[in-house]
Formats: C-alpha cells, sequence, structure tokens
C-alpha cells in the first residue's frame, strides 16, 4: 500500500486538496481523477482498501444504497404507498405489496399512519433518487415502543465500535435493545433509567456541531463508555 | 462606485487610511460550524464585515417545477439584516440581494458536484450582519466553507476578494472609505487549486494593464484566504488544532 | 413545511412528564444555558447576540428622523420587527414574512414597549416637527427552540446599549437612550400534560399550546400571549406566572450586568 493513502496518519482533507498521484489506484467515495492526480471533493479522512482510494467524509448527508436498513416514519399516504422519511433528500415509499398486511386500496391507516415509525430495508434506488422500501423480511416491523434517536450515518462506525464491542457494551450495561439503522437512526428499547442511560450517550452525538470524528466527541464518547 | 472626488486614500509612503500596503488584506476571520440548526455553516469577520452562512441538504426540491432532472439546484439567499449598514435597510424585496444572490448561486453551482444529486435542493443562507464594503466576496467565501462544512461534494473550494483602484492605484481589497471614493472595484470568485475564475464583476475604470495588477492581487489574495479556509475546516475536526 | 410529530416522540414526551423528566434532561422549570454579550455589531446604535442552548439570535437598533403623528406631537415612536428567515431552520421558507414570523415581532414589540421602558416624549426633538423614531430589528439565526425569549432579551438588551446618533443627523450631540425598564419575557409550553419553561426543539415539536409572558422590573405584567391548539386551567396559569417572576429576575440581572 502506497504510504500517501496510509489510513494510520488519518490524513485530513478539504474539497480541491490534492490526495495524490492516481497511479493504479481507483477513486472512490468523495474523490475524483483529475488527469493524473486524485482530487478530494469532501471534508473527510483518507482511506485506502484493495486500491480504491476514498474519503470518509466527516459530515455528509445521508445517501440511501439498497440493502440498506433504515428507521422512518410516514409523512404520507397515497393510494397503496406510504411515504417515509428516512432522513435522505427524498422521501422513499413502500408500497403495499412489500408490507406484511394484505389491504384493501385506501384502508393503509389501519395499519400505519402519518408519524409512525418503522423499520424497513432499502429495495432499490433508481438514478433519480427514487427509493423503494420493503417491510418483508427478519425483523422488519412497525416501531410501536421504546424511543427513535438521531446520531447521524457518520457516526455510526463509532458508536457501534470495532467488531459491535461498544454497541454490547452499552447494550449489557443498560439492558436495552438497540436497534442501528444505516441513515443514523436508533432505536432504543427498555425501561425508562436504561433508555435516558443510552440518551445520554446518543444525544452527543445528535448535536450537529459534533459530527464524527470530532475529536471533542471522540474523547467525550471514550469517556462516557468508561463510566457506563 | 460612488464618485471620483479628490478625496486623499493612499498617502505619499504608499500606505491607505488604515494602514495597509496596496497588496493587503484586512484581517480576516473564519469559524465553521457556528450555528447548531444548519447541516453547516461558517461565520466569517472580514474588517468590519460580518457573515453568517447555513447550509440546508440536499433535499427534495419544492415546487416541483424548479427540479432538475439531471443535476440539484443551489437555492441561494444573499441578505443584508435591517441594522447591517448605516441607514436601516427595509425587510423583503430589494434588487441588489436578488442579483448578489443570483450570481452567488451561479458561482457556488460551478464548484458543487450538483450532477451528484438530481431533482434536489441544497439551500444556502447568506446573512450580512455587519457591512463595510465587499460583503459579497465575504459571503460567497464563507458559503464555499459552509459547503464544506455540510460535506456537499465540491470539485474546488471558492474565494472571493476584490481588487479596485483608489487615486490612480491598484490596490486590494477596498474598504469603506474607498469603495465610496474609488475609482473602480473588481470582485472575483477564484478555485484557488485551479486558480479557474467562478465569479466575476467589475464597475469603474481599469486599463489593461490596471485589470491585469488588480486581478495578480486577487489571484495571491485568494491564497492566503484559501489557508484560512482550510484551517477553520480542519480545527472542526482536530479538536481545535491545525 | 409542514412538520409531522413521530407518534413515539409524542409518547416518550408523555413517560418523561409522567416521571416528572424532560427530553433533554432537565428540570420543569429550569433554563438551558443562556449567553448574551452586547455592542456585538458595528453599524447598529445598540446590538446584542443572545446564544440560548442552541438558538442564536441579534439583535440591532436604528434610528432615524420622522414628523410626529399629528395628535403626539411630542411623542417619538419605537417599533420593533422579528425576522424568521430560512437561514433559521430547515422548516423556515423563503418568502414574505409567515404568520409566525409576525406574531414574533408583535409579541416582543409589545412586552417592551408596554413596560413603559422607554418615555416616548423623551424621543422629541422639535416639537409637532422632528422625533426619533426607534427601530429593533431582531434577525433570528438558528432556531432550536424557545425563539421568543431570546428575541426579547436581545431586544432589550441591544436597546439598553442604543446610542442616539444625534451628531450625524445634525441634532446635537450623541447619547445614550434613555431606557428605564427591563421587561423580560418567559415562555412555556404544555409538554405531556404540563407546562414546562423554555421548550427544546423536540418539546416545541411534540408540545401543545404555549404562553408567553413579559413582565417589568415591579412584577407587573406587560404582554400574553397563548399560542396554538389547547387550552389550560387557571391554576395552570397561576403556577407559571408565579415561575415567570423568577426567569425574570435572573435574566434581568444578566441584562444589567452585561450593560453597564
Amino acid at each position: 500500500m502506497n504510504e500517501v493513502y496510509s489510513g494510520a496518519q488519518e490524513r485530513l482533507v478539504i474539497p480541491g486538496d490534492t490526495i495524490g498521484e492516481s497511479g493504479d489506484f481507483t477513486a472512490g467515495s468523495g474523490v475524483i481523477k483529475v488527469e493524473n492526480k486524485l482530487i478530494a471533493t469532501q471534508l473527510g479522512h483518507v482511506k485506502e482498501n484493495n486500491g480504491t482510494v476514498y474519503l470518509e467524509a466527516c459530515n455528509s448527508a445521508y445517501m440511501p444504497r439498497s440493502g440498506d436498513l433504515v428507521i422512518g416514519f410516514v409523512t404520507s399516504m397515497r393510494g397503496n404507498l406510504w411515504m417515509f422519511n428516512i432522513g435522505g433528500p427524498f422521501e422513499a415509499l413502500l408500497p403495499m405489496s412489500l408490507s406484511p398486511w394484505n389491504t384493501q386500496f385506501g384502508d393503509l391507516e389501519e395499519h400505519m399512519g402519518v408519524g409512525d415509525y418503522a423499520l424497513l430495508r432499502v429495495q432499490e434506488v433508481d438514478s433519480q433518487h427514487g427509493v423503494v422500501c420493503t417491510m418483508k423480511g427478519i425483523g422488519l416491523r412497525k416501531i410501536t415502543t421504546g424511543v427513535v434517536e438521531n446520531i447521524g450515518s457518520n457516526s455510526i462506525k463509532m458508536f457501534v465500535g470495532s467488531e459491535g464491542n461498544n454497541l454490547q457494551k452499552i447494550k449489557k450495561n443498560t439492558g436495552c435493545r438497540i436497534t442501528v439503522a444505516e441513515n443514523g437512526k436508533i432505536w432504543i428499547e427498555g425501561d425508562e433509567e436504561g433508555i435516558s442511560k443510552v440518551r445520554s450517550i446518543s444525544l452527543d452525538f445528535s448535536d450537529a456541531n459534533n459530527p464524527y470524528p470530532n475529536l471533542n466527541l471522540k474523547k467525550t464518547f471514550e469517556n462516557k463508555m468508561e463510566e457506563i | 462606485m460612488g464618485g471620483y472626488g479628490d478625496v486623499e486614500l493612499i498617502a505619499k509612503d504608499g500606505k491607505r487610511l488604515d494602514g495597509r500596503l496596496a497588496d493587503e488584506l484586512r484581517p480576516i476571520t473564519i469559524e465553521v460550524g457556528v450555528l447548531p440548526a444548519a447541516r453547516g455553516s461558517c461565520r466569517m469577520t472580514w474588517g468590519l464585515n460580518i457573515a453568517e452562512v447555513a447550509v440546508y441538504g440536499p433535499m427534495e426540491a419544492h415546487p416541483r417545477k424548479i427540479q432538475r432532472p439531471d443535476r440539484a439546484v443551489l437555492d441561494v439567499r444573499y441578505n443584508m439584516a435591517p441594522f447591517s449598514t448605516s441607514d436601516r435597510i427595509r425587510p423583503g424585496f430589494n434588487r441588489r440581494s436578488r442579483e448578489i444572490s443570483k450570481v452567488t448561486a451561479e458561482a457556488l453551482e460551478s464548484i458543487v458536484m450538483v450532477e451528484m444529486f438530481p431533482r434536489s435542493k441544497i439551500r444556502v443562507e447568506i446573512e450580512i450582519l455587519c457591512a463595510e464594503a465587499g460583503t459579497r466576496c465575504c459571503g460567497i467565501t464563507a458559503a464555499a466553507v459552509a459547503l464544506a462544512d455540510a460535506g456537499i461534494p465540491m470539485k474546488d473550494m471558492l474565494v472571493s476578494v476584490a481588487a479596485g483602484k483608489i487615486n490612480d492605484v491598484v490596490v486590494l481589497d477596498l474598504d469603506k472609505a474607498e469603495d465610496n471614493y474609488g475609482q473602480a472595484d473588481l470582485p472575483v470568485g477564484i478555485m484557488p487549486n485551479t486558480e479557474e475564475i467562478a465569479f466575476l464583476q467589475m464597475d469603474g475604470d481599469l486599463s489593461p494593464e490596471e485589470f491585469d495588477l488588480a486581478m495578480k492581487y486577487n489571484m495571491k489574495a485568494a491564497k492566503e484566504i484559501h489557508k484560512l479556509q482550510m484551517s477553520a475546516l480542519k480545527s472542526k475536526y482536530n479538536g481545535g488544532v491545525q | 413545511m409542514v412538520e409531522i410529530v413521530p407518534r413515539l416522540l409524542k409518547d416518550q414526551l408523555l413517560k418523561l412528564a409522567e416521571a416528572n423528566n424532560r427530553i433533554d434532561g432537565r428540570g420543569k422549570n429550569q433554563r438551558r444555558d443562556v449567553n448574551l454579550e452586547v455592542n456585538v455589531l458595528t453599524n447598529a446604535e445598540g446590538s446584542a447576540k443572545v446564544v440560548w442552548g442552541g438558538t442564536i439570535v441579534y439583535a440591532g437598533v436604528k434610528f432615524e428622523i420622522r414628523t410626529p403623528w399629528p395628535d403626539r406631537p411630542t411623542e417619538g415612536s419605537l417599533m420593533c420587527g422579528a425576522e424568521l428567515r430560512p437561514v433559521a431552520n430547515l422548516k423556515y421558507e423563503p418568502g414574505p414574512p409567515s404568520a409566525e414570523s409576525i406574531e414574533l415581532g408583535r409579541v416582543v414589540d409589545r412586552g417592551i414597549r408596554e413596560s413603559g421602558c422607554i418615555n416616548m416624549e423623551e424621543l422629541c426633538i422639535v416639537p409637532g416637527e422632528k422625533v426619533w423614531g426607534v427601530m429593533i430589528d431582531i434577525h433570528v439565526m438558528s432556531d432550536k427552540g424557545n425563539i421568543f425569549d431570546a428575541c426579547a432579551l436581545a431586544g432589550i438588551a441591544a436597546l439598553k446599549t442604543a446610542i442616539v446618533p444625534a451628531e450625524r443627523f445634525d441634532v446635537g450631540e450623541d447619547h445614550p437612550l434613555p431606557v428605564s425598564k427591563i421587561p423580560i419575557m418567559a415562555s412555556y409550553r404544555k409538554v405531556g400534560g404540563r407546562f414546562v419553561y423554555d421548550p427544546c426543539e423536540e418539546e416545541e415539536l411534540g408540545g401543545d399550546e404555549r404562553v408567553h409572558i413579559t413582565l417589568g422590573d415591579d412584577g407587573h405584567v406587560h404582554s400574553l400571549q397563548k399560542g396554538l391548539k389547547g387550552t389550560f386551567s387557571t391554576s395552570e396559569f397561576a403556577e407559571i406566572f408565579a415561575n415567570a417572576n423568577e426567569q425574570a429576575k435572573e435574566l434581568r440581572e444578566m441584562v444589567e450586568e452585561k450593560v453597564n
């Protein structure tokens, strides 16, 4: 691996910065190839994997990809479709045929109404940002208990920890069930005390001025992980 | 340009009224992440100018008729607060702000990778809280930082700066008196890495030689300001170190 | 933009209220951290910046010379406007001032005006000909809840620091604007069935009616506003009214400390 792209250095770049010569590397997410150079297009850390140089963006918007597990809430209903806010630029739709229910046209509200949360999986995304979700699959369902919090899609990696050790520790010490969705939302279920413990951690992440991998947040989080 | 009177703006030793040399900038500070409600934000002070910029999105473009099937639209608003100038500005529609919003949007569209977000909208709100001279440059420079803070992909940063002419001398970065009594003002928007120009306006009177010198000053200043943009953005993620 | 209230948020707020807790862990009448700075804007004759939790508001004072109203030839005027521009939050759309924006300006205006903090006679330059018009403009930069209190605080603090620019208008010497009182607003929101002071963004989203109380130095009430759908009892009001007095005292001390 080329020294220039070594992840160990945690090299921080801003849009327009030259990351290095492109050589045999491919430009991944957040990186473009201009002539023989790799140029950063976002604020983020330079990473390399299998010949692809990419950025781990500091504060990017969530962009749905097919297969993502997401948590969203119903914003409206049309005919046989539920429209969901999943935190991306566009609303996602859930057709009745991909829901666990078999209901009459126009009777959607019987099962889910405006403001209801659900755990969904992104089925497909077209080039125009049309997003179709499904609720057919293990664990996918309407959320009626617990709370949903936002930690931001860029913070998931830190929150979960390497091989999930942070998440395991939080679950174990609070007695809560926690579902982390790729759109940066987490669903917390448990008793009031446990929920409030988890929230005391997740609230640090939802502060818009503290996106990952801000060093201050990292320190706060590490301290809280010690205390818990 | 206000007037071409006999106001002495530059002394015999080449120093300007505020003590600056011809190619010196006013003091500049840049801070990011200052507005908690926004996805990305920036506060910039430039001389007595204060601009704060918030960025929201990308989000679905409404109304539908403004949507572009192949790219995002940048919805940019440049606005001067009523108390930002010595005479109060009445809130509401204003031809000057409309024009500046338009050219700012077009300048930013040249650097933002708008093709990555078809049908969507990115909102850029530029608020001038205190105005001295050069608020559009301050607004554009701060907007580029706020966009980067919001994680919006861009080909390069954008720095806007102006040079002008006072008492027949080309100088960088006009202050209020110089703007009022100067002979020319040439604000440009420069992509600091590629040195391309994304924004250009001018009014007044410049010879081709004076234009070249003014552009040279602008280019040099853009590099200086770019360093400030960079350190502001990086310091947020390095716990204040950069 | 129509905001949708997630049902789960409503449930959560209700449960928290039952446990006498709040979504950000504060006590029922506990305020978020408030930071007040004055004289922050060079081109305004008086100015203030308020950072109230994640809410940020600027206020600036400007003067103009105008002819007095025929029926009040010796009185100047005071006007206070607030703008909720789209910079402040994703939920605010561009366009002409919304009803919310106008309500905000008018509620803040009434509190300051009716407190009698400015003697309008003192704004007279030449009776029947020239009087000062004082204008407070309030600019909301970031809305993370309770912009009303933040705007009212910024407004009165800016007024307290204002210098009448008489020299610029050639009508005498510059002098501080005489402001004798410090009206303070306290806002309450019904959240999960009970009133809380200083609601945050989530509490505003998932809450019900709101009440704004502006109190003068002597504890007299100068403006009241009930907003949004919902009703409350007289005993509920008595409780928040009593609390408003305590909140106002603390904030008034803050203003006094900063402007002197």
